[in-house]
């Protein structure tokens, strides 16, 4: 196992290498000088702005600048944004407050996706389980933007039950309504999984000599049933980490969360290499670190599961 | 100190009028109508039915485990007396596991992936509170039962039998007159108090003094005693009767006994019960998960669970359909000394008329959820008074002993000239790489055999005997590693180089295999699919193939109608009738059945084989049978070859081997089809 | 059952534990009531003025500092700094004198070094200040502003003692001082340049200012924080005790939420979804007024029949009528504009602003006249498949706009027009700049110093073709010759008639068209009181008191 774990994470590295390179192709390719766009009507000289490029190495080839960037990279130095700040600042400050919202995602994803997912699966109501169908598929048709907007008016200015943004107070009360937003589209889809896996769990044959056993109702439940159901969703939930770091923009927009989604979105817009493929690589080995956590999981949950040797 | 339950003198199981209904698409299906049986304590009887005759269902009924929909809509169910009809979820669990006991048929689904084995018989003990340390020995003594309970149940424990086995060996060594102190100081301090387990136990005992004869002797004793004693499953006074049978005298054992065994804790006991079901090894098998056993492996695993509590009634539904036949004689017995020993009266399903016979002393028939007869088992089997009964028995293969014959007329043209055998396999050996370990697999092993043209070979061999790989290269699908096989003559190597030759070869040997739900593309019209292999070689135009089919559908007794179905219209028989008319769609001469009726209920298989016959008869086709049941090897083979492990075992005319086997494998195999002895 | 709590609780506690060390990013104490909270957006460039050319720094910056001149309120300059400047040589060079005791937030003086270093700073190509371009009009500039120059000191400037310098120009502008009120040449500490003339790099972080407000922090991309300056002396003390621009990533939606909340006090934008609504919204209260933005639309002369020959003309009036500029008011922006009066907004604010251009009847919805200029148009040369496409840049909101005016266009004079999308901001810009559009654009501007001069050179003249945002391809002497006879002129009001003989001139040629004049609108939650704005639609921050 100490292996395979070794061996995935030095396949990251030729992971990165190519999205990264990937990513600055991307942005190189993309039309528009960025820095006549930093000055908008009013551009300086020509010199002036060839002094800025030269300082951005905008000047140099594609490659050049490529490997710019990966010698900075390995030195930990990913450079600067147009208005000066270390891009690892940026990074450094966004992250954290981007990661907050997906862990609380995450865990109202659990909490609420899994909890209610267990219960219908289990009972047989119809009334309820349709219920839970029905608004689990509304949720899930609504755009995060609109039931973010709804929310924020209905809760935040109407209600004023709830803070209407977040902004500088990164703490549970104000992130509690984005959280719940981001999460609304996972939770929907874990509440599905959760239900048809147990349900099939509960049909499965080894639930029945469970059963036959002597084993009452809530012990097959919680010790059979779920351990078998989860597997799939856990699975689901790890890989959700990672994109709901990634996606999580429209939310940030919404609620005014400076993270790293609209860091990237604003950092396209004005066509700043190196912080696109800086976030971009930060994501992605987060992506990949959450999968291989899941993996991990799994071997560890399901015994027919393990690598490496046989 | 044994007590007499009062109400064990009444019927344990006393079923009466049992109708059970589903709920299908609003339509209600009537599985088990107006049923009525017994069963008395320590009695086993089998319910023998098809697949749809309610018998299953009327077994989980008891328990009231029904799948899905099902519910009971009449009669009574008596359990000690006791009605169960209409109590509460409760109740059942209550006695589930407890009075009765249920093993499972499909041995891998029914168990829990993620768990340990000796975890999930734990669970067992634990929800039925068994007492780990004293076991429940029921006996029934003149039609009444009587539950023993007493100190001289009480189980060995590991530590218990190191310690007697320690003692033992003191009091042997002293009868050897030697000083048992002086040897003691000799023997090296962390081996004093595990000597008996020590596979180096000679050797210390020649380092300690002991001469190498009385030590050689000594050693062989205690492995001798090892084995005889099972931790979590001798009880107290079985160790006292062991130990007297090794030469220590009753007041000595009885004391030796008393002093050391105190009980055992629960992993001793799961190790046990496991022992008991047959599992070698069983301590550390229970530390294992279940997708590391075997299938008879893991179908003594469920036997174990459905025992553990030592229910009053154990249900054992189909408990060997998935197992190979050695294997399921082995599991049958078991089930049989186990269900003796303890006074737990067994209530068998299962589709095999024989097997039924064999194995229970009361036979009940069910056909479309009613009982059509019941009765003494081998009374029924010599007198089947029901025609659905008689019919079971004539098409039960291990209940016939003879060779089907075919009533049809030949329309073979004996004017072509053809070779005699239309396979023959030289030295054929197959070896696979097995990833992780370096020696090669062989998987077929130097096998040398004939199959005459005309006449149907059957290659018969459990899991693993590599009859399948056989039928593989037969089909030119692998490649032999060495050997060579001649088809008409010619060398399948040339015959797969060429291309010509290739598609020549493909026209002349079609199969057909085991599973009629996958061998048909679902989307494919059935005229499609049987005019697909003309397609494919080019034979005919479009109008030309569409009377073929005709023909065909008309040889396997299907209506031509069915042309423009799909294959999830029809049942299991009437796909492998397809597949048959598929396969002779290009007048081949010789057809591989791959298992091709193992997955029939034996009502249809019957039609099936007779259809095979009939057609050999008339189209003079060659057959290459695989299959793993001797019972039907002979009634539908003429010649017969015998695999084990790769290798050729035996190999003769159908009625030879049967009479006179020749090997010890053989042997085996034909005393494991159930029934062959009642008749 | 026991896997599910534990992997529950880990996730809880990693979470709390994540929530807390995160130190609650700023839920400090809420500030004292009289801070108040404005709507901020994180600037584009660090906190120095010379390099501040958008809203989002310069709504900062303009509260750190003095410069020598303010405007009154009908756009006259009156002295702030300045105790004197006066112009001689027909205005090609001023003397300035600076009031004495005046000194930054750290106590140093404000002396002509602070000008001196600064304009020079700012002026040299090596710093590449985005200002640099307001420094063309003095003498030297050519020097400083030459590729690989090694000159970085304007040569127009001449220090007379500490009170006291000179400022020589290369041409005569009676508008000069005017400019002065601009953001590029508000002085800054001497102690922040090095032997060099070099400015510190971390200036930006913290810088030092002069002004009603004193900076007190700024955490990136969430707020900066100023505080009431107790050692300002001059015009615009401010009436609350500080200002805390919470800066919102995503826009103006969230913060109108915050306003209705009460979570933000001040918000100088209306988000576009808000404009029917904002009026009414009785959690809100609305401000509108008059501001000297306008939105027009600009075609290059690159286009096949739309040069400033006489068809051109004439088909650049037919296009400009044909827009219903009062139904795409009405419609596309609730009503919260004007019709154009002339090239520059009608508003008082703005010297020079007239009520009433002559000719500018081209610039009124008429689509008969459309129609008809256009028949004449193609009697002098036939438009084969007539059509006009419109651009916009996707990443901003004008595409409703432009959408408008293109149906306009195709209803009354019944050609093809349609609108496409450039996927983002500078990469329209950089076309519009390369002279590479095959379309018509939008095109709006913002003055740097309230005067209609502002609205016509550095957009029309042939000189800002190369160094202004002249991005039409007019270039024409004569209009030229207007601005510099204005430029030149002895009074601010015989300057300004100039400036109208432009825009008259202008009406016949049409590189840009004005849509709409926009009237500036803001919310402050309820409570909050004073929120005014001033000549550039800046809010008067210093005077919004709450509770």
């Amino acid at each position: 196992m100490a292996r395979y774990i070794g061996l995935r994470i030095l396949q990251t590295i030729p992971v990165i290498i190519g999205t990264t390179f990937l990513i600055y192709a991307l942005v190189f390719a993309m039309p528009g000088d960025p820095v006549r766009a930093m000055f908008g009507n009013h551009p300086p000289s020509e010199a002036a702005m060839a002094v800025i490029r030269h300082e951005f190495h905008l000047d140099e080839p594609f490659i050049m600048q490529y490997l710019h960037f990966l010698y900075g990279a390995l030195t930990f130095d990913f450079g600067k944004t147009f208005q000066g700040r270390a891009v690892s600042d940026v990074i450094a400050t966004s992250l954290p407050i981007t990661a907050q919202l997906a862990f609380l995602a995450i865990f109202f994803e659990i909490l609420i996706g899994v909890g209610l997912g267990i219960i219908v699966g289990v009972k047989k109501g119809k009334i309820f389980d349709n219920f839970i169908l029905m608004s689990t598929l509304v949720i899930i048709s609504i755009p995060t933007f609109v039931l973010g907007f709804v929310c924020q008016f209905l809760f935040g200015v109407k209600m004023r039950i709830l803070p209407t943004t977040v902004g500088n107070y990164v703490d549970l009360y104000h992130m509690l309504m984005p959280a719940l937003i981001l999460a609304g589209v996972s939770v929907s889809y874990v509440i599905r999984l959760t239900r048809s896996q147990v349900r099939d769990n509960m049909n499965a044959d080894y639930v029945r000599t469970a059963r036959a056993k002597g084993l009452d109702n809530k012990t097959v439940i919680l010790k059979h049933v779920l351990r078998n159901s989860l597997l799939p969703v856990i699975t689901y939930i790890g890989a959700d980490l990672g994109a709901l770091m990634g996606g999580a923009v429209v939310t940030e927009a919404v609620f005014n969360i400076n993270g790293i989604g609209h860091q990237l979105y604003s950092a396209i817009a004005k066509g700043e290499g190196t912080l696109v493929v800086s976030l971009v690589t930060v994501l992605v080995m987060i992506y990949i670190i959450a999968n291989l956590i899941v993996d991990v999981l799994y071997a560890v949950l399901d015994p027919r599961i393990r690598y490496g040797k046989s | 100190m044994s007590k007499i339950i009062p109400e064990a003198s009444e019927t344990l199981l006393d079923v009466q009028n049992l109708s059970i209904d589903f709920d299908v698409d609003k339509r209600k299906v009537h599985a088990v109508q107006g049923v009525s049986f017994t069963v008395e304590a320590g009695q086993k009887v089998a319910i023998v039915g098809e697949s749809g005759s309610g018998k299953s269902t009327t077994a989980h009924s008891l328990i009231n485990l029904l799948p899905g929909s099902g519910h009971v809509t009449g009669g009574s169910i008596k359990l000690e007396g006791r009605e169960m009809v209409g109590e509460s979820e409760k109740t059942f669990v209550q006695i589930r596991g407890k009075k009765i006991g249920l093993v499972p048929q499909d041995p891998m689904s029914n168990l829990n992936p993620v768990y340990k084995i000796g975890k999930q018989i734990g669970e067992a003990l634990d929800a039925n509170n068994v007492d780990v340390d004293h076991d429940i020995v029921q006996k029934v003594v003149d039609g009444k039962l009587e539950i023993q309970h007493s100190d001289d149940e009480l189980f060995l424990g590991r530590n218990a039998r190191r310690k007697i086995e320690n003692e033992v060996l003191k009091i042997w060594l002293a009868e050897a007159k030697y000083n048992v102190d002086e040897i003691m100081q000799k023997v090296p301090k962390e081996s004093q108090d595990n000597l008996s387990l020590r596979k180096d136990l000679f050797n210390i005992l020649v380092a300690a003094g002991v001469s190498e004869e009385n030590a050689s002797d000594i050693h062989s004793r205690i492995v001798k005693l090892h084995k005889s004693m099972t931790v979590g499953s001798s009880i107290r006074i079985d160790v006292i009767h062991t130990l007297q049978k090794f030469g220590i005298s009753e007041s000595k054992a009885t004391q030796i006994a008393h002093e050391h065994i105190k009980g055992s804790e629960k992993v001793d006991r799961i190790a046990g019960l496991l022992a008991e079901a047959g599992l070698v090894h069983a301590g550390q098998r229970a530390k294992q998960y279940p997708h590391e056993f075997s299938g008879g492996m893991r179908q003594r695993a469920l036997i174990a669970m459905g025992l553990a509590a030592r229910p009053r009634l154990l249900i054992a539904d189909e408990p060997t359909s998935a197992l190979d036949v050695t294997v399921q004689k082995r599991i049958l017995d078991r089930i049989n000394r186990l269900t003796s020993t303890l006074g737990v009266a067994v209530l068998f399903i299962t589709h095999d008329l024989g097997l039924a016979a064999e194995y229970s002393d009361k036979l009940i028939v069910m056909h479309k959820g009613r009982i059509v007869e019941s009765g003494a088992s081998l009374e029924v089997l010599r007198n089947p008074k029901h025609p659905y009964t008689k019919k079971l028995m004539n098409a039960a293969p291990s209940l016939n002993a003879t060779r089907m014959i075919s009533e049809s007329t030949s329309q073979i043209d004996k004017s072509i000239q053809k070779s005699f055998n239309v396979f023959e396999f030289e030295n054929l050996t197959k070896e696979f790489k097995l990833p992780g370990t370096k020696k090669n697999f062989k998987a077929v092993d130097d096998i040398t055999f004939a199959v005459q043209r005309g006449k149907t070979t059957a290659i018969v061999g459990e899991s693993g005997s590599g009859k399948s790989t056989v039928a593989n290269m037969a089909l030119g699908l692998l490649k032999p590693t060495s050997g060579r096989i001649l088809f008409e003559s010619t060398n399948m190597d040339e015959i797969m180089k060429s291309k010509k030759l290739s598609k020549d070869f493909r026209m002349k040997v079609q199969p057909v295999f085991q599973n009629p739900y996958g061998s048909l593309d679902p989307l494919y019209s059935l005229g499609r699919a049987i005019a697909e292999p003309m397609e494919i070689h080019g034979v005919g135009n479009s109008k030309s193939r569409t009377a073929r089919v005709k023909e065909l559908l008309e040889l396997v007794q299907l209506p031509s109608s069915i042309m423009t179905r799909y294959p999830n219209e029809l049942s299991g028989g009437q796909r492998q009738r397809i597949a048959i008319a598929r396969a002779l769609a290009l007048n081949s001469e010789l057809i591989l059945l791959d298992e091709a009726v193992s997955a029939l209920d034996v009502l249809v298989q019957e039609q099936i084989l007779h259809l095979l016959n009939n057609l050999q008869k008339e189209l003079g086709l060659t057959y290459l049978f695989i299959t793993h049941d001797l019972a039907v090897v002979n009634i539908v083979a003429d010649e017969v070859v015998v695999m084990e492990s790769g290798k050729l075992v035996e190999t003769g005319k159908t009625a030879d081997i049967f009479k006179n086997p020749k090997q010890e494998y053989t042997k085996n195999l034909l005393e494991a089809i159930p029934g062959r002895n009642l008749i | 059952m026991k896997k599910l709590v534990t992997t529950l609780s880990s996730v809880a506690l990693l979470f709390v534990g994540a929530i807390t060390l995160s130190g609650c990013g700023g839920s400090n104490s809420s500030s004292s009531d009289s801070i108040i909270s404005v709507y901020g957006c994180e600037p584009q460039q660090t906190l120095v003025p010379g390099n501040t050319n958008e809203t989002c720094g310069g709504n900062i910056i303009n509260e750190l500092y003095d410069a020598l001149i303010t405007y009154d309120t009908d756009g006259k300059v009156q002295n702030e700094i300045a105790e004197s400047i006066t112009p001689s040589d027909e205005n090609k060079v001023y003397d300035v004198k600076i009031k004495s005791g005046l000194t930054f937030d750290n106590g140093e003086a404000i002396t002509s070094d602070s000008f001196i270093k600064s304009w020079n700073y700012t002026a040299a190509d090596e710093n590449a200040q985005s200002n640099q371009s307001f420094f063309e009009l003095i003498k030297g500039y050519d020097e400083v502003s030459k590729e690989n120059s090694k000159v970085n000191e304007l040569s127009g400037l001449q220090k007379i003692s500490d009170t006291e310098f000179k400022i020589e120009l290369t041409e005569s502008s009676i508008t000069f001082p005017m400019r002065l009120g601009y953001s590029a040449f508000y002085p800054l500490p001497v102690s922040a340049f090095d032997a060099n003339g070099k400015l510190d790099p971390n200036f930006g972080e913290h810088p030092i200012g002069n002004g009603p407000y004193k900076f007190e922090a700024w955490n990136h991309d969430q707020d900066v924080k100023l505080v009431k300056s107790d050692t300002y002396k001059g015009d615009r003390p401010s009436k609350n005790a500080g200002l805390d621009y919470k800066i919102y990533t995503g826009g103006t939606e969230a913060a109108y939420a915050d306003v209705q909340s009460g979570a933000l006090d001040v918000l100088d934008t209306v988000p576009q979804t808000q404009n029917k609504t904002f009026q009414n919204d009785p959690q809100v209260q609305p401000v509108i007024e008059p501001s000297p933005v306008y939105q027009g639309l600009e075609i290059p002369d690159n286009l096949p029949h739309f040069g400033y020959d006489e068809e051109g003309q004439l088909r650049r009036a037919a296009i400009s009528m044909a827009i219903d500029r009062p139904t795409i008011i009405a419609n596309i922006v609730d009503g919260l504009a004007d019709v154009p009066a002339g090239f520059s907004p009608n508003n008082p604010r703005i010297s020079g602003a007239k009520a009433e251009v002559k000719g500018n009847d081209v610039l009124k919805f008429n689509s008969n006249e459309a129609k008809q200029k256009w028949e004449q148009a193609d009697a002098i040369s036939k438009f084969d498949n007539p059509h006009l496409d419109i651009y916009f840049n996707a990443d901003g909101g004008a595409k409703s706009l432009l959408e408008a005016v293109a149906n306009s266009i195709k209803t009354s004079l019944g050609i093809e027009s349609s609108v496409k999308a450039i996927p983002d901001f500078k990469t329209l810009l950089n076309k519009e700049a390369e002279h590479q559009m095959d379309g018509a654009f939008r095109m709006g501007w913002q003055p740097d110093y309230p005067s209609v001069e502002n609205y016509l050179q550095p957009l029309y003249t042939t000189n800002a073709a190369k160094t202004g945002s002249n991005y039409s391809g007019f270039a024409n002497k004569d209009f030229d010759d207007l601005l510099l006879k204005g430029a030149a002129a002895s009074s601010i009001d015989e300057a300004n008639d100039y400036f109208t003989q432009a825009q008259e001139f202008l009406m016949k040629y049409l590189p840009c068209f004005p849509i709409y004049d926009r009237k500036q609108n803001g919310v402050s939650a309820i409570g909050v009181k004073g929120l005014t704005f001033d000549w550039k639609s800046m809010p008067v921050y210093t005077d919004i008191t709450k509770g």
